[in-house]
């Protein structure tokens, strides 16, 4: 996993079967010039420190794997901070 | 996963099994949403038909394997959405 910041979202009709209905958000990852499309299931506000899970973690935040395997996901968000030191 | 514009297609009579049938893009991932690794370009199979100049969200690694409907396809990005719309609020 990785922590970030949600910057913005994509709208998109047309997505894979398994993604439909499914909210993509645009998430800044900290310490890194990079940015990740990931899969939103907690309704996450754009500002907001989320954590990020990847790879096949990514997958069982939608669906418990490891039958999962045809979610064409690689991110999903997995947690919405309140708090770190 | 990434976001990116389709610049290209390829299209060829030989090729691996697992290639046949697929159509296959050419996507070109954002600058400024620049991966630690620079990605000139990367090869996506394309199961929504996107066209060239659109953007898509690519979807990197296993997944795109399994798009396929197994782990023995040589691909590892496959074509997750085609953007309608994006908003940045930095």
């Amino acid at each position: 996993m990785k922590r970030g910041k949600i910057i913005g979202e994509v709208w998109a009709a047309r997505k894979v079967g398994k993604l439909d209905g499914k909210r993509l958000v645009l998430v800044g990852i900290d310490g890194e010039d990079r940015v990740v499309v990931a899969i939103d299931t907690l309704s996450a506000s754009v500002g907001q420190t989320v954590l990020v899970s990847f790879g096949s973690g990514a997958r069982n935040v939608l669906a418990p794997g490891p039958h999962n395997r045809a979610l064409v996901c690689d991110a999903a968000i997995s947690l919405l901070e309140d708090g770190a030191t | 996963m990434i976001l990116g514009r389709v610049t290209g297609e390829v299209w060829a009579s030989r090729k691996h099994g697992g290639l046949d049938g697929q159509k296959l893009l050419i996507v070109k991932p954002h600058a400024w949403y620049a991966p630690t690794h620079d990605v000139g370009h990367l090869i996506a199979v394309d199961s929504l038909g996107a066209g060239i100049g659109e953007e898509v969200v690519v979807c990197l690694g296993a997944p795109a394997r399994w798009s396929l409907g197994g782990k023995t396809f040589p691909v590892e990005a496959a074509i997750a959405a085609i953007v309608d719309h994006t908003e940045i609020k930095k």
